[in-house]
């Protein structure tokens, strides 16, 4: 498994849903999830994919006909690394939020 | 299969061999229960297609050195094909509109001149462009006079060489005969002009006088009886900037003295034209008379005129270019 390159604000956002699910989650569940566009979610579904973050799997779904959905979840090794990017994230949001101003004034 | 299917096909056609059917199947799931979640199958279709160019396409992710072929020689292909692609749409559009040039009017103002409809003839020549002067068109014959007179003057050329050289001219050599007939042509601006050209049938005799000096004579009896006629002064061909050595070649010689083919022109006052040309086998390579050479004289007279019947239409036409330089002509005309 190989390092993110490139960690963005939907990709966070995609791996918070992953990590907060329970199971596998059918991919464009993610994109309803996130509130954004497939064609947002798709590529980083797809790169998380490449680089061994996420594993992909066809629905067992016998009753349904037609074409599978496939189904998202994060591998093992990248459960932690997940939670460490989304932390790290936080992290840096909070040092780069304006501070409050200080209440009255200095002589 | 709906547009929604095929765009999503088509986007899955441009992702990695590897991972076409994976996404197509995908996508193709996600467009069918999309209801759903609330999300429109045009979403999906978009997402497919967004994707379909990050990856496929690798519109922010590396390319592979062989992607990069792909897409550069794709590049490359639509470049080169745009240029001959740009130059045939540009030529048909000239075609269609014909030339049209900005003018400043009398009353001051600029507008734009369609030379498409212009009836009188502008043509390219050796060393530029050429009109046939309107006013020179209409002080002329009409097309069936000059048409009357060129038959004229090809018999009395005819009687004035036989007088001299005994020769024999056989009626209507090629089945051509003296019927008027006319053809229509382009006025040199991509319309039609209302000048028509004449092409008259071709005389031939059955026999040359021999020998340049008597050659010369033949042109000075031509040249003599069309400048009663008020044609100009011949020139031959050899004496055209564009001769050449292939030109001298194809005439067996370079100069009129050793040449077996000696063709010239005199033209006449309205743009009228008169060819003839004297072919002496003897005078060939070796002097054998053999090979394709014909022994004889021959004329033929063509013109550019204006027909009775369109006069009329003629002036009421030019009218509208009067002090207007004329542009020039297109290429292709």
């Amino acid at each position: 498994m190989r390092g993110l390159t490139r960690v963005t604000e939907p990709t966070i956002e995609v791996l918070q849903v992953l990590l907060g699910s329970h199971g596998a989650v059918w991919g464009l569940r993610i994109a309803k999830e996130t509130g954004r566009p497939t064609g947002t979610v798709y590529p980083i579904l797809a790169r998380l994919e490449s680089l061994g973050w996420v594993q992909g799997d066809w629905e067992d779904a016998p009753e349904r006909s037609g074409p599978r959905r496939r189904l998202y979840r994060l591998t093992d090794g990248a459960v932690e690394l997940a939670a460490e990017a989304i932390e790290a994230r936080r992290r840096a949001a909070a040092t780069t939020a304006p501070r409050p101003a200080a209440a009255g004034g200095t002589l | 299969m709906s547009l929604g299917e095929r765009l999503v096909r088509l986007a899955a056609a441009v992702l990695p061999k590897e991972q076409r059917e994976i996404r197509l199947e995908e996508w193709s799931a996600d467009l069918a229960h999309c209801g759903e979640l609330g999300i429109t199958r045009r979403q999906v279709v978009l997402g497919a297609l967004h994707a379909g160019f990050i990856d496929g396409l690798g519109w922010r992710t590396p390319l592979g050195r062989s992607r990069w072929l792909a897409t550069g020689s794709i590049i490359v292909a639509l470049a080169v094909l745009s240029v001959p692609v740009g130059i045939v749409i540009a030529f048909m559009t000239t075609q269609l509109r014909g030339v049209v040039t900005v003018e400043t009017g009398a009353d001051g103002a600029a507008h734009e001149v369609h030379w498409k409809g212009y009836p009188g003839k502008v043509q390219h020549e050796f060393d530029g462009y050429r009109e046939l002067d309107p006013d020179a068109v209409l002080a002329g014959p009409s097309a069936e006079q000059g048409w009357e007179g060129a038959q004229a003057l090809l018999t009395e050329i005819e009687t004035a060489l036989t007088a001299e050289f005994g020769l024999t001219w056989p009626a209507n050599p090629n089945g051509t005969s003296w019927d008027y007939h006319e053809h229509p042509t382009s006025n040199g601006y991509g319309g039609q002009s209302l000048l028509v050209v004449l092409n008259s049938p071709g005389s031939q005799s059955t026999t040359v006088p021999d020998g340049w000096p008597a050659q010369q004579r033949v042109i000075e009896i031509v040249a003599a009886v069309a400048a009663g006629h008020g044609y100009g002064s011949p020139i031959l061909d050899f004496e055209r900037p564009w001769f050449d050595a292939d030109e001298a070649a194809a005439y067996g010689g370079d100069r009129p003295e050793t040449a077996a083919l000696i063709p010239g022109t005199i033209e006449g006052p309205h743009g009228q034209w008169l060819m003839f040309s004297i072919e002496d086998p003897s005078k060939a390579a070796g002097g054998t008379g053999d090979g394709d050479w014909s022994p004889g004289i021959s004329l033929s007279w063509g013109a550019t005129l204006l027909p009775h019947g369109a006069r009329d239409e003629f002036r009421a036409r030019l009218s509208a270019f009067e002090g207007y330089p004329r542009p020039e002509p297109l290429v292709s005309d």
